[in-house]
């Protein structure tokens, strides 16, 4: 058997996948027997595929401790580590093959992954400085080899001292750097890449930016079923989507991170753990309510933080006593780096157990003043709410009062409107009881033709006193329209129509009010225009609206020019016009125009430059917010002193 | 024979007065034309002996209005001028004065009371 295919059928045998520090391959095979295995081959092949499989087992082994607290044991496994793949023998087997280069690098490949693992277990407990040397160490062995997994993973790693540390410039120069390399040759972990080139942006608050880092970090994640990958892009996207407040979507992906995370009780990766989690869920019920949900979320994250804190204590007490005991046994040599890499005991691991009472307290001020927030809010929720109905009572008074204003408008001139039917009434059948008598009369001489003609005269009186009697009962019905609630129904309606009838009720409105007013009415309709769809009694009100004001201005100017003596014609002017796909009503009266300073607030709601009392300051803001409705627009076009026009556009 | 132009934007008016008016018609003491703008009422006036015609206007009609029509009639026609009674609802001093001011001969006010008229027309 020639040796690749040996290593084909090792590869086999142990399933192997070449490259992946952290491959879970090995799980069930004893590191002890495959020493023996190793110790009794004479065959170098084959040692060094067995050397390669006892240091993805360390890998492994020693990685997964340190993720999950056990720094003891992880330490330990990572010294064993050193001492074997470090020895004189392990270094000189890989050398043994200079036709096959790839077998060297291999040994320097592996022994960089140490370090970066090495780097990350110092980093758990608390030795920043001993961490960056390791990564450090590791960046320098794969960079000269080209060994693309291991560059990155020192980048991520040293992108997340800086991240720490909140260098998020730093942190961005390195996580560009490191995705400058594929995702097929970084493999299973590339979604760690993406998450931390998230989190600076993140922390740089470019949103957007995150959230497709974390969504691309979540599907590759998926992808490479690295179930701790999927846990933190999803959190992190879920804290992404808090931030720009998209609650319902910050939800779904903390569920995504609950679930995986519950399979992970006692994992911390980068800082987090399942705690943060509940914490979380706290904070979207704080906002989203039910209040209740955000207290007991608050609640788990409390006492899970403290039972993982409480075992990270005693995790670290137990890395403590096994670096003292390494320390006793060792040479001096030894000592001294044992020495840098338990320098957490001077201060790291004071601050972590400071940084475990500052948490639990922080955790705990938190959870009161968040109680007190809820009170707090829920009263403030409460008032709002009880302004906003006091406002929107309000408002219907108002637009009710502007009704009822235009309406004493209108009533004069309706009185005005029906006054003239109902003479035509009183008249017609006055008269036509006068012809019944004369065509008695007439049939008693026997003139027979002329009683016909007589009655003829009847049946057309008749047919006037009926329609006049509705066009009285027609204004009446308009006057009622004009006060009820608008239905918000449009239906086809003859715009001319209704600007006629709005002008002239609106003139002997004012008439009735003011009889010394007189104004010239010019009206100029498109007959093009034939019926259009509108909510008819809200266009009448805008119509009215406009008209009146236009009385408004030329009464005023009429005023003025008496006291000045000058001469003055008052004109209000109502066309209409059909221009390609829309109509225009144009209503134009020669007043004082409107001021500058004044033209851009007259939309707004009670603006007014009418006497306190006069106007509601809506008639216009209302208008606005009726051809609004109708996908049409309100322009105004004034020269002081001159004119004002008031153009509205509809679609057709 | 009396002429008597009704100036009135109301088209019934013609019918109304028709027959209100049937008997002295009928009897050829009064003739009626009817004009229903003010625009065509001065049109109407242009081939006619001014002296003889009595003009009954309206004063709110849209376009020209009774006030325009009466200080036409009483500027261009000088000498003599038609006689021109002024009707309108709102029988107000403040359209009373207007007339006067611009040479009405009578002043009417809506409902019209056709009694009353009768005997101002006989009187004129």
């Amino acid at each position: 058997m020639n040796r690749n295919a040996f290593i084909l059928t090792l590869l086999l045998i142990f399933g192997i996948r070449q490259g992946s520090g952290q491959d879970f391959s090995f799980d069930n095979v004893e590191l002890d027997s495959m020493l023996g295995v190793f110790n009794n081959t004479k065959n170098d092949s084959v040692k060094i595929v067995i050397a390669e499989g006892m240091d993805d087992n360390f890998s492994y082994l020693g990685f997964n401790a340190t993720n999950s607290g056990q720094f003891a044991k992880s330490y330990k496994i990572y010294r064993e580590a050193f001492e074997f793949w470090e020895s004189e023998e392990i270094s000189s087997l890989f050398k043994k093959f200079p036709e096959n280069p790839a077998i060297e690098k291999s040994y320097y490949l592996r022994l960089a992954n140490l370090y970066f693992n090495f780097g990350h277990l110092m980093g758990a407990t608390g030795n920043n400085l001993e961490r960056k040397i390791n990564y450090e160490k590791a960046y320098e062995l794969a960079k000269k080899r080209d060994d693309v997994v291991n560059i990155v993973y020192c980048l991520s790693g040293l992108t997340l001292i800086h991240l720490e540390r909140n260098e998020v410039d730093s942190a961005r120069l390195l996580m560009e750097q490191a995705l400058t390399y594929p995702a097929e040759q970084v493999g299973f972990n590339y979604s760690t890449l993406l998450y931390l080139d998230g989190m600076a942006k993140y922390e740089w608050k470019n949103y957007e930016a995150a959230r497709r880092a974390f969504t691309m970090g979540v599907r590759d994640a998926t992808k490479r079923e690295n179930i701790i990958g999927q846990a933190f892009n999803n959190f992190a996207l879920s804290k992404t989507f808090s931030e720009i407040q998209e609650l319902d979507s910050s939800y779904f992906y903390a569920l995504q991170a609950l679930e995986i995370m519950n399979d992970l009780q006692e994992i911390q990766v980068f800082g987090i753990d399942i705690s943060h989690v509940y914490e979380h869920f706290s904070d979207y019920f704080l906002q989203v309510g039910p209040q209740d949900s955000a207290l007991f979320y608050l609640q788990l994250a409390y006492d899970k933080r403290t039972e993982l804190n409480e075992k990270k204590l005693g995790q670290m007490a137990a890395f403590q006593q096994e670096l003292l005991r390494r320390e006793k046994n060792a040479s001096r040599e030894e000592k001294e780096r044992i020495e840098r890499e338990s320098r957490f005991r001077t201060y790291s691991f004071l601050s972590i157990l400071g940084g475990l009472s500052v948490l639990g307290f922080i955790l705990y001020r938190s959870y009161r003043q968040k109680q007190k927030a809820n009170i707090l809010l829920a009263s403030q929720k409460e008032e709002i709410q009880k302004t906003l109905t006091k406002l929107k009572q309000t408002q219907a008074q108002l637009i009710q009062s502007e009704k009822m204003a235009s309406l004493g408008e209108l009533t004069a001139g309706i009185a005005h409107e029906i006054q003239n039917p109902l003479n035509f009434v009183n008249n017609f059948s006055e008269l036509s009881n006068e012809l019944i008598d004369e065509m008695n009369e007439e049939m008693e001489k026997g003139d027979i033709e002329e009683a016909k003609l007589i009655a003829a005269d009847i049946s057309q009186n008749l047919n006037k006193i009926n329609h006049h009697g509705k066009r009285a009962d027609a204004i009446v019905k308009g006057m009622l329209q004009h006060s009820r609630k608008s239905t918000a129904d449009k239906e086809p309606t003859d715009i001319n129509k209704l600007a006629d009838e709005y002008l002239r009720l609106a003139y002997h409105g004012l008439r009735a009010k003011d009889k010394s007013f007189n104004a010239q009415l010019d009206t100029d309709f498109d007959d093009n225009i034939g019926l259009i769809q509108v909510m008819a009694q809200d266009m009448g009100r805008v119509l009215l609206n406009l008209i009146t004001n236009a009385f408004y201005a030329v009464k005023e100017k009429q005023t003025q020019s008496e006291e000045a003596g000058n001469e003055y014609s008052p004109i209000v002017s109502v066309s209409t016009e059909k221009v390609d796909d829309h109509i225009i009503i144009s209503v134009k009266d020669n007043g004082n125009g409107i001021p500058e300073e004044v033209v851009e607030k007259i939309f707004q709601p009670f603006f007014t430059t009418k006497p306190t009392g006069e106007g509601t300051g809506l008639g216009l803001s209302m208008s606005y917010d009726i051809v609004k409705a109708h996908d049409g627009k309100i322009e105004v076009s004034t020269e002081e002193n001159d004119y004002t026009i008031f153009k509205i556009y509809l679609p057709y | 024979m009396k002429k008597i132009l009704v100036v009135d934007d109301e088209t019934d008016v013609k019918d109304l007065f028709l027959q209100r008016f049937r008997k002295e018609i009928r009897k050829g003491d009064l003739d009626f034309m009817f004009a229903f703008s003010g625009e065509e009422a001065l049109e109407r006036l242009k081939n006619m002996d001014h002296g003889a015609i009595l003009i009954l206007s309206d004063i709110n009609m849209p376009g020209m209005s009774g006030f325009e029509l009466l200080e036409r009639i009483k500027t261009k026609y000088v000498a003599p001028p038609p006689v021109v009674m002024m009707v309108t609802a709102y029988g107000d001093d403040e359209n009373f004065k207007t007339a006067q001011k611009l040479g009405a001969d009578d002043f009417l006010t809506k409902p019209l009371d056709f009694n009353l008229l009768k005997e101002k027309l006989r009187a004129n």
